[in-house]
């Protein structure tokens, strides 16, 4: 139960110095913690698949992209300092990252908000959960009904990362004329 | 597994947090860091609801969460290449200087 | 093993969808094959697959015909709904796709001509191609993560169509704020979509129906709907979530923002619909739906009248426009729904001819303030001859086709009730008349220096905008046509569920 809570309010004040820190590196190496603890977290819950697309993906690739286009235009440089807000400092930051754990913990430990779980599920409903006994079978059930049921999704989502892809070289071209 | 109460608070500091990065902030980069943790949250949500028969794991919201990881990874991509560009043309990534299209 | 019978029981998409994107995909190639040889494949390509997709629309019109109830539903390799993503087809979706279909297949001829002189061509109708396909997968999803994927396909073709003129500072400012607001968007559709598997247990449109439906509202549910209204309304440029519009309208290239306003927002507000009729009753979003639709009219028609620029002007106008939908669509009757889907494909015809008559003016004269075209309608006729039909319509004068769709929208709101709606409707409608009646005065007025001795627009810009003039006219004095084909898709929605449901379950 504690180790959960541990990975959650790791995630909450990454998230938080992603957003406050005055230094676009700091922010994008608190993104890719925020990214790596959830992770974690989604491996801890119960599903490993998506723990490595999570990893993968948005801590690998995504994170590669940033760091990338930070170093290429401003090169690091702290010469714009984000100072919309002028008086997030260290200290306040520190608070403000107290004052989160603060509310993760006391509201996940004391209260209870109740979610209407499959309140309104219809009599018809067809579901395929089941027990598993080891991570091996969150593995194999997952990826099975992701090729199973969901392959028309998965087809139409390359031609989304297509579509993208020519996007990136109608932005990034450069054609001098030929006269 | 785990009682949902945990995973409803965590999504929504998250989804504070990144609107408060997109409301306030002026750097074009932390903008997509808060597009990027908004995405976290509802994932977060999504993959917790996979959990919450006691016992029992639901296998279609983490094929879900999964298609979503790729679209979500596509979309930043291509805006940080539109981020790219706006350097090219103004030399900073500030915000407030994009503000030559009034009303 | 399981691979092989996939395989084995095929593909079956619908022949607008399967043909675009596979024209999309070969585009590029045929755009390498057109620069070695010097031919002009890729724009021959390019009408090509958009005249076959409109084609393709009548075959499947034929084919939702001949089903039964009415209700089409494909799935691929064998996997059945409710668990997997399945294209459910009724006469609304064919409707919607018609609409996508002949704006995209008169856009494509009408872009061959304009972007002549650009680089990077071959990109361009790939991202369009993809962009049209987007949209038709999107009018026939029948599982809301399937109608996700060809959202993002659209919204990412759109963004980067929008800033395709790079050389400029103004596409790429506006491209951007349009993806921020884009993507914020898709993530609040991500949240709504978390929160309807959590109440259901399901995804999928005809399930939901048969869940959700009908229950009374709980903080869960106002929720829902919230993030429902924020996830669609960012694309449907529904008020106060419309500041990326009268950006990214003017600063694409014409032919592009005639399909955003055209269809682009109107798809956006079909995705609202659908979800809003298979969630809620039409009691619950009555009230909500009829402010939103106040606050977005009376926003759109006053910020239009501010402006000096001719393409920011139509690009308020398509957010007011928006807004007269929203009141058939919080009518929540068959009629205002038949009114709503009119009015989107009257919309699309005559936003799209204004469109493209501006683009035609702008590319002649080589400005876009108007002040500064001021006379350029004596050496261009035919076009603004266009461009003033296309506002007699928009304003809503009889004998156009804008005419009969709000009357319908209009008169909708009375049959509920909502008096009150009408009134303002009528009065936004009029007010609309002043800014477009300002426009055609300054064009036909007497030329200044800089207007004087310029020639008409190249042929096929021209042709183009000849036959959307004749379609609205056409429209407007014989409109049986398209009154009974929307008539037949607002039944579907509103009344078809049963249909919808029982090809999922029954």
């Amino acid at each position: 139960m504690i180790e959960i809570l541990f990975i959650l309010s790791l995630v909450v004040v990454s998230a938080l110095l992603a957003v406050t820190s005055r230094n676009i590196v700091f922010a994008v190496i608190a993104l890719l913690t925020t990214n790596i603890s959830l992770g974690v977290a989604y491996f801890m819950m119960g599903a490993p698949t998506v723990a490595l697309f999570q990893l993968a993906i948005f801590a690998g690739a995504v994170v590669v992209f940033f760091v990338i286009t930070v170093m290429l235009t401003t090169g690091g440089d702290v010469e714009f300092d984000d100072d919309s807000v002028p008086w997030i400092n260290k200290t306040t930051q520190l608070v403000l990252a107290a004052a989160s754990v603060l509310v993760l913990l006391g509201v996940s430990l004391t209260r209870e908000i109740a979610f209407p779980y499959l309140e309104y599920a219809s009599s018809a409903l067809e579901t395929l959960m089941f027990a598993p006994t080891n991570y091996d079978d969150i593995t194999t059930a997952v990826s099975q009904f992701l090729w199973q049921h969901r392959g028309f999704d998965l087809v139409s989502q390359s031609f989304v990362v297509l579509a993208a892809v020519i996007c990136c070289i109608a932005l990034l071209k450069i054609r001098r004329d030929h006269e | 597994m785990y009682p949902i109460t945990f995973f409803i608070v965590t999504t929504a500091l998250l989804f504070v947090f990144g609107l408060v990065a997109l409301t306030i902030k002026r750097d074009l980069v932390r903008l997509l860091i808060g597009i990027e943790i908004l995405f976290n949250a509802a994932n977060l949500f999504f993959v917790a609801l996979s959990t919450q028969h006691v016992g029992m794991i639901d296998p279609l919201p983490q094929s879900i969460v999964m298609m979503a990881l790729v679209l979500d990874g596509t979309v930043i991509a291509v805006g940080l290449a539109l981020a790219l560009n706006v350097f090219k043309h103004y030399k900073t990534f500030d915000i407030r200087k994009l503000r030559r299209l009034k009303w | 093993m399981v691979g092989q019978a996939m395989i084995q029981t095929g593909l079956q998409l619908p022949l607008p969808l399967l043909i675009s994107l596979i024209g999309a995909m070969a585009t590029p190639f045929i755009g390498i094959l057109s620069e070695r040889t010097g031919m002009k494949l890729k724009e021959a390509w390019f009408v090509l697959v958009s005249a076959a997709s409109l084609g393709g629309v009548y075959q499947l019109y034929n084919m939702v015909k001949a089903a039964p109830d009415g209700v089409l539903l494909l799935y691929s390799w064998g996997q059945a709904p409710p668990l997997s993503g399945c294209l459910e087809i009724d006469m609304l979706g064919v409707y919607m796709s018609f609409s996508i279909a002949f704006l995209g297949l008169l856009v494509s001829i009408y872009s061959i001509s304009y972007m002549e002189h650009e680089t990077r061509v071959a990109e361009f109708y790939t991202l369009v191609t993809f962009m049209i396909a987007g949209m038709f997968g999107i009018v026939f999803a029948g599982d809301l993560f399937t109608l996700f994927v060809f959202w993002e396909l659209m919204g990412l073709s759109s963004y980067v169509l929008v800033s395709f003129l790079k050389q400029n500072w103004g596409p790429i400012e506006a491209g951007f704020k349009y993806l921020l607001m884009s993507a914020t968007a898709g993530a609040f559709l991500l949240l709504s979509m978390a929160l309807l598997y959590g109440l259901t247990g399901t995804l999928n449109f005809g399930m939901l129906a048969n869940s959700i439906r009908g229950n009374p509202l709980t903080p869960w549910t106002v929720l829902l709907f919230s993030t429902l209204i924020v996830g669609f309304g960012v694309k449907s440029a529904i008020v106060p979530m419309h500041t990326w519009l009268p950006d990214a309208h003017p600063e694409a290239p014409s032919p592009i923002s005639a399909l955003l306003s055209g269809v682009v927002i109107e798809t956006g507000l079909y995705g609202l619909t659908r979800l809003l009729f298979v969630v809620f009753e039409p009691s619950v979003f009555k009230l909500p739906i009829a402010a939103l639709a106040v606050l977005t009219m009376t926003v759109g028609n006053l910020l239009a009248l501010l402006q000096g620029d001719l393409k920011r002007m139509l690009a308020y106008s398509s957010i007011a426009q928006i807004g007269y939908m929203l009141v058939g669509l919080s009518a929540g009757t068959v009629y205002g729904a038949q009114g709503l889907f009119l009015h989107v494909f009257n919309h699309s015809m005559m936003k799209g001819l204004a469109f493209l008559a501006a683009g035609s003016l702008i590319h002649i004269g080589n400005t876009r303030n108007i002040e500064d075209l001021k006379g350029i309608g004596r050496a261009m006729p035919l076009t603004t001859m266009g461009l003033f039909v296309s506002f007699m319509g928009l304003g809503g004068v009889p004998a156009t086709s804008g005419f009969i769709s709000k009357f319908m929208l209009f008169s909708s709101a009375i049959e509920v009730g909502m008096t009150w709606l009408t009134v303002i409707g009528v009065l936004n409608s009029a007010l609309s008349m002043a800014y477009y009646l300002r426009v055609i005065k300054t064009l036909i007025s007497d030329p200044i220096d800089s207007m004087k001795g310029l020639k008409e627009a190249p042929k096929l810009m021209v042709a183009v905008t000849v036959v959307m003039t004749l379609v609205v006219i056409l429209f407007g004095v014989w409109p049986e046509p398209a009154v009974s084909f929307a008539e037949s898709a607002a039944e579907a929605l509103v009344n078809g569920f049963n249909a919808y449901i029982g090809a999922i379950i029954g």
